[in-house]
């Protein structure tokens, strides 16, 4: 709490007021179209009004003039910070209508860390444990909540079996979800009509039944866990699903970041995860860089991390396009230069990280 | 609701799923001094023209053209009617104790190394089943063991094969239920006759839910079909007290005329003990791999001459090798094996080959040379199945899968 | 009757009377003698006199002694009884607690009515070297056996025969402990030794009175000094110093040392032979070194020829398999071939089992590419020379023990049987008479278990033969 209450008083003082504008120039402003050379963006209202190189002051504009790079916020996908024990209830096999967004606590420690590494939104996801865990949520980090219900979390893995209750293997678990799909109810229903699936594996095989069965009830969404997504690429492609990597350290298997290189060949959405509570928000830039060794664009690598992260995501998150929110980092330069710092984060316009020297 | 995770399955194999890559008709031409076609056929320096993973053709005396492949021996690629290549306890149902609407090719794997390591002994078709926990576990399915890694790809359409077992197995684990009980392995059977039971306790329901509409329940329709003989059942009985009871079943509901069940005992090690109600019912026995001292699973003793007393008494019999790998307890191994304990070479070939084939539905496509059939072939550097004597190449599909070196 | 009658017909009763009461002589007439010490020999005879093989050849050029014992098997094949060279089976239990134990003898844990030994003489398998097992890092002194005999002194063919050292760490203990521990029993051989020639240079009587007290024998070659030999180190004036003096406990340490018995070392991987050689080469006994290896010692095949050890052990793993972390390849490195490659000499071992056996692991060295003599010696004349027995077994050969196996066919064909097996002369095994094969392979019931004859009870007879439905 502490963390957050210095930056947000000093950006109160710093801001003048919610009704003005603010106009931030930065050495590059990295906009939805690629990079901008001392770049302007326009916020009003905690909102993106222009963007562009040369933009005219409004009257009632404060200028601010920054050194360093301008981006949207990074966008974490997969992750169970706040939520406390409440990442898995293992009641019940089948939770469609369970809401991630009940278990969201603001005020919890953890979101400090993720303002730190300039991650401006994340989507919470239930730990793997049940055969549909519930419905995952888009939130801000210590901030409003985007999303409500994002995806259906469907895990096609092993850990969603339990011993003693139905089902017990593959066959069961597929079966299982089938008969909900003949007459869906509740979040079953929703599917297709705003809801997208978050399907849950951890090996290629489960990977492969988990698109076919997308595939098979014309589902959108992503498939999140499975490493060597690569090998999938085209079945992947044809059921038009993106890929969620879980995060990739710099002694993983050379093969893993390679399948990424290869998604991004066949122009498959990617984003990364965090995984496990206890790993750092500064994965994701890691896992993209990895990435990008292997052979990832560079385009693709950053679009991973903000705007193509927000289109798994469901929800208007990761890119400084006009009309969206004002989620914005200040690096101390490229972005996708590991050396670069966070030096401030603004969440819908207000400052809510960083020292304010102007 | 008719089975519909096995519906979906075969739906699935029907329709033209999205080929992950168009495969590439191979030319591939082998040569051997002995070709053997099928048990009891040797053709003499034959040349094997493979297109598009078929034989072409088969030609009699050549001589090996230069850069092809030549061996000493070859034959077809070996069946392994109990291949048992699963994920293990994930791969089969146990919220009931009879299950008829699954399958297990929604478990399989084939990114796991272990199909490699199979196809390259020489075992390129491999029936898989749900494993033995369940009374009844599910479909089998034919796969074969290399190839693109994807279902549609792998799997081959043969007989329809359901799986279930008789004896230890279904019911280990259970415990009669103390208190309440908190979870379906309470409910289930804990001994032998409680595995019996579900058994004709199955069937028994089938048959009256034929006479009478109301009596309909989930996964009837296959206990039917297993009545009337159009599902074939695969049912492991090591032991001759457990193999007995697999054959009364059958004759159980012949006499009560239910139907007329078509079995095939698998892992039938102690089948010598009472070959008589095999041979009255002409059921097929699957034999288990060769244990050094006799002493196998479920404590049945199987002595090495089975496989020789069994055929004389006219009883359909095929090895396996449970999916090992290792120089001494491969499918091939296995064979040689029988043929010490007093089968021909001819009748050993047609137990890892031609046998199997036809007990999983497959004969007109795998287990002999012949051409249209698949281009499974297996290359020895001498007399195949003999102690000497090595695998150094196999041919799945009309790929090269293990490279003589 | 006349005398010259009466003369024969005391000869004759005289003869039937040597051989009824089984002389020592016998003559084994088979179809093949495969002498693993030359080619074949078709129709051949094997004499053998006193329990040592006195001439082989064909039986055209053989004469058989009038009071030989025959033994006709006309389709048979003679092949040379085969060489275990080294087991730790047969006995009360493999390895003491103590880590470093030269002072004990198998002799004492031997058990003739082992089981082992039983399955050993059916696999046709008639020298066995038995050693401790690895469970130790100096353990005490192996014999070598025949797998026939009441009684342990029935069955020894030579008494202390080897030692053996483990490279390879003891349960519990880390390498670096178990080096130590070895380095550290040489060490202290070397100090104990110092000492007692420092007592004798200083006139000092102690531990010869001390040996005396414990009723040590002082006779003969005991009661001299010997001035101490080896090619490790030695230590001076040490022929001060009567033999009798030096602590029994450590005294086959200097065995060792000296250069006077084998040494039998396992090692499971290819630091540990590297460090064995070392060991040995400091102590000296790098030449009577036998190398019992793990399947990864391959690796150090180089370093094992260049040292010049006595021999090299296989398991029966025949090959290794090794996945690289990241690729889907998997690398098979041919352990017979490998070494057959680097011309060094080997001898396979087996397990106790039927599928493992010596004769098995020999074929399928044949079927990985090795050369059929270099497999068929690894079972008999490799391992006789490895335990310092080639003198007297591993071949069919005049002078050597009679021991013979008798094969329904060739050695390595998987539908061969091993019919007869004669040791020094003597039928030990007939395989008529062996149940409990007729048991693994002829499905024969014991007696007294359940039927002898399958019961074939037809529950449902009645309702079959009740009218048709």
């Amino acid at each position: 709490m502490n963390i957050l209450i210095a930056p947000i008083l000093s950006a109160l003082c710093a801001v003048s007021g919610d009704t003005g504008s603010l106009v931030l120039q930065a050495e590059v402003v990295h906009g939805p179209d690629g990079p901008i050379k001392d770049g302007r963006i326009l916020i009003r209202d905690g909102k993106i009004e222009a963007i562009g190189a040369g933009l005219e002051l409004p009257e009632d504009g404060h200028l601010v003039e920054l050194e360093g790079h301008l981006s949207a916020g990074l966008v974490a996908m997969g992750d169970q910070t706040g939520l406390k024990g409440e990442a898995l209830d293992s009641t019940r096999q089948i939770m469609d209508g369970a809401d991630l967004a009940f278990g969201y606590d603001k005020t919890d420690d953890g979101w400090g860390a993720f303002l730190e590494a300039g991650v401006t939104a994340v989507l919470l996801t239930p730990k793997p444990g049940a055969l549909v865990g519930g419905r995952t949520a888009v939130v801000k980090p210590a901030g409003a909540m985007v999303q409500r219900r994002a995806h259906l979390h469907v895990c096609f893995s092993n850990a969603a079996f339990k011993s003693g209750v139905a089902p017990t293997s593959y066959p069961g678990a597929i079966s299982m979800l089938e008969q909900r799909m003949e007459t869906p109810t509740g979040g079953f229903a929703l599917l297709g009509k705003g809801l997208g699936v978050l399907l849950a594996a951890k090996t290629r095989a489960e990977g492969l039944r988990a698109v076919a069965f997308a595939k098979r009830h014309g589902l959108t969404g992503a498939l999140t866990g499975v490493s060597r997504a690569g090998d999938l690429a085209d079945e992947l492609h044809d059921a038009g699903l993106g890929v969620i990597l879980p995060p990739i350290g710099a002694a993983a298997d050379p093969r893993v970041a390679a399948s990424a290189a290869i998604l991004g060949k066949k122009d498959i959405p990617l984003a990364f995860s965090l995984g496990a509570t206890n790993r750092s928000p500064h994965a994701l830039r890691i896992s993209a860089l990895r990435c990008m060794k292997a052979g990832l664009a560079r385009d693709a690598a950053w679009k991973a991390l903000t705007s193509g992260a927000g289109e798994i995501a469901n929800a208007p998150v990761g890119s400084l396009a006009v009309g969206r929110a004002a989620d914005m980092v200040l690096w101390s330069g490229d972005p996708l230069d590991l050396t670069s710092q966070v030096e401030r984060v603004w969440i819908e316009g207000k400052q809510v990280h960083g020292d304010d020297d102007q | 609701m008719i089975y519909p995770g096995f519906l979906i399955s075969c739906v699935l194999f029907a329709l033209a799923s999205p080929a992950p890559e168009a495969p590439k008709p191979v030319d591939l031409t082998v040569h051997a001094e002995y070709l053997h076609v099928a048990p009891g056929e040797v053709v003499r320096n034959a040349l094997i023209q493979i297109q598009e993973g078929k034989i072409a053709s088969v030609l009699p005396g050549r001589s090996a053209p230069d850069g092809a492949l030549s061996v000493h021996s070859i034959m077809a690629g070996m069946i392994d009617a109990s291949a048992r290549v699963t994920p293990g306890l994930v791969a089969v149902e146990q919220s009931k104790e009879v299950i008829t609407n699954l399958s297990v090719t929604d478990s399989l794997d084939f990114f796991n190394p272990a199909w490699d390591r199979l196809a390259r002994t020489g075992v390129t078709t491999a029936l898989i089943a749900p494993p033995d926990y369940n009374v009844v576990g599910g479909f089998s399915v034919v796969v074969k063991t290399s190839g693109p890694k994807r279902v549609e790809a792998r799997v081959v359409n043969g007989a329809s094969i359901l799986r279930g077992a008789i004896g230890d197995l279904p019911s280990a684990g259970n415990s009669p239920a103390f208190g309440r009980p908190t979870n379906f392995y309470a409910r289930r059977p804990t001994t032998r006759m409680g595995v019996e039971w579900e058994w004709r306790k199955a069937f028994f329901d089938a048959a009256q839910s034929a006479r009478f509409p109301d009596a309909e329940f989930e996964g009837a329709d296959v206990l039917r079909a297993c009545l009337a003989g159009d599902v074939r059942i695969f049912i492991q009985a090591w032991t001759t007290a457990d193999i007995r009871t697999a054959v009364y079943l059958d004759e159980e509901m012949q006499a009560e005329g239910y139907g007329d069940l078509d079995i095939v005992i698998d892992a039938g090690a102690e089948a010598w003990k009472e070959p008589a109600f095999l041979v009255r019912t002409g059921t097929p026995v699957v034999l288990p791999p060769f244990p050094a001292t006799g002493r196998l699973g479920e404590r049945a003793f199987m002595p090495w001459d089975t496989g020789r007393k069994l055929i004389d008494l006219g009883i359909m019999i095929a090895l396996s090798a449970h999916g090992e790998t290792g120089l001494k307890e491969r499918l091939s191994a296995q064979a040689g094996y029988a043929i010490r304990g007093g089968l021909t070479f001819d009748e050993a070939l047609a137990c890892v080959t031609t046998t199997p084939a036809r007990l999983l539905g497959v004969e007109k496509q795998v287990g002999t040379v012949k051409s249209g059939m698949d281009a499974d072939l297996v290359l020895w550097n001498g007399a195949p199945f003999s102690a000497t004597s090595n695998i150094v190449g196999v041919v799945a599909s009309g790929e090269v899968v293990l490279t003589p070196r | 009757m006349n005398i010259s009658s009466i003369t024969r017909l005391t000869a004759a009763l005289a003869l039937t009377s040597a051989v009824a009461f089984g002389g020592d002589s016998h003559a084994i007439k088979v179809g093949k003698v495969i002498t693993m010490a030359g080619e074949p020999i078709e129709n051949g005879i094997v004499l053998i006199e006193s329990g040592r093989i006195t001439a082989v050849g064909p039986a055209s050029e053989i004469q058989i002694p009038w009071d030989a014992e025959v033994f006709e098997a006309p389709n048979l094949v003679a092949f040379p009884g085969q060489v275990e060279a080294c087991t730790s089976q047969g006995m009360d239990r493999a390895n003491e607690s103590i880590d470093v134990a030269p002072f004990l003898n198998v002799v004492d844990s031997v058990d003739p009515v082992n089981f082992f030994y039983e399955e050993m003489l059916r696999a046709g398998i008639t020298t066995l070297n038995v050693q401790q097992g690895n469970s130790t890092v100096i353990a005490g002194r192996g014999m070598i056996v025949k797998p026939s005999g009441m009684t342990v002194a029935a069955m020894t063919v030579r008494p202390e025969a080897g030692i053996k050292i483990a490279i390879t760490p003891k349960r519990g203990k880390s390498r670096a402990v178990q080096l130590m521990i070895l380095r550290e029993a040489f060490a202290g051989l070397r100090r104990t030794l110092e000492g007692l020639v420092q007592e004798a240079n200083d006139g000092n009587d102690h531990a010869r009175r001390e040996a005396l007290a414990q009723g040590r024998d002082f006779e003969a070659e005991d009661g001299k000094g010997r001035a101490m030999t080896g090619s490790g180190w030695i230590v001076e004036g040490l022929e001060a110093v009567p033999r009798a003096s030096i602590d029994s406990k450590i005294l086959p340490l200097l065995a060792i040392v000296e250069g006077r018995i084998s040494v039998y070392m396992a090692c499971s991987t290819p630091m540990d032979v590297l460090h064995g050689l070392e060991i040995a080469k400091e102590n000296g006994f790098l030449a009577q070194t036998v190398l019992l290896l793990g399947p990864t010692c391959w690796k150090v095949s180089d370093e094992i020829k260049a040292a010049g050890v006595r021999g090299v052990i296989l398991s029966s793993t025949l090959e290794h398999t090794e996945r690289a972390p990241f690729a889907e390849e998997d690398t098979v490195t041919v352990l017979p071939t490998h070494f057959a490659e680097k011309g060094i000499p080997f001898a396979l071992a087996s397990q106790n089992s039927t599928t493992e056996s010596l004769w098995f692991q020999a074929a399928r060295c044949v079927a990985l590419g090795v050369d059929r003599e270099v497999a068929l010696a690894a079972i008999t004349s490799g391992p006789a020379e490895v335990i310092g027995l080639s003198s007297e077994v591993g071949t069919i050969e005049k002078g050597k023990h009679g021991n013979l196996v008798l094969l329904s066919g060739d050695p390595l064909s998987l539908q061969t049987q091993v019919r007869y097996v004669f040791i020094e002369g003597e039928l030990t095994y007939d395989r008529t008479t062996d149940t409990r094969l007729q048991h693994l392979m002829d499905g024969v019931q014991p007696e007294g278990t359940s039927a002898d004859e399958p019961v074939v009870e037809d529950i449902h007879e009645e309702e079959r033969t009740a009218g048709d439905k």
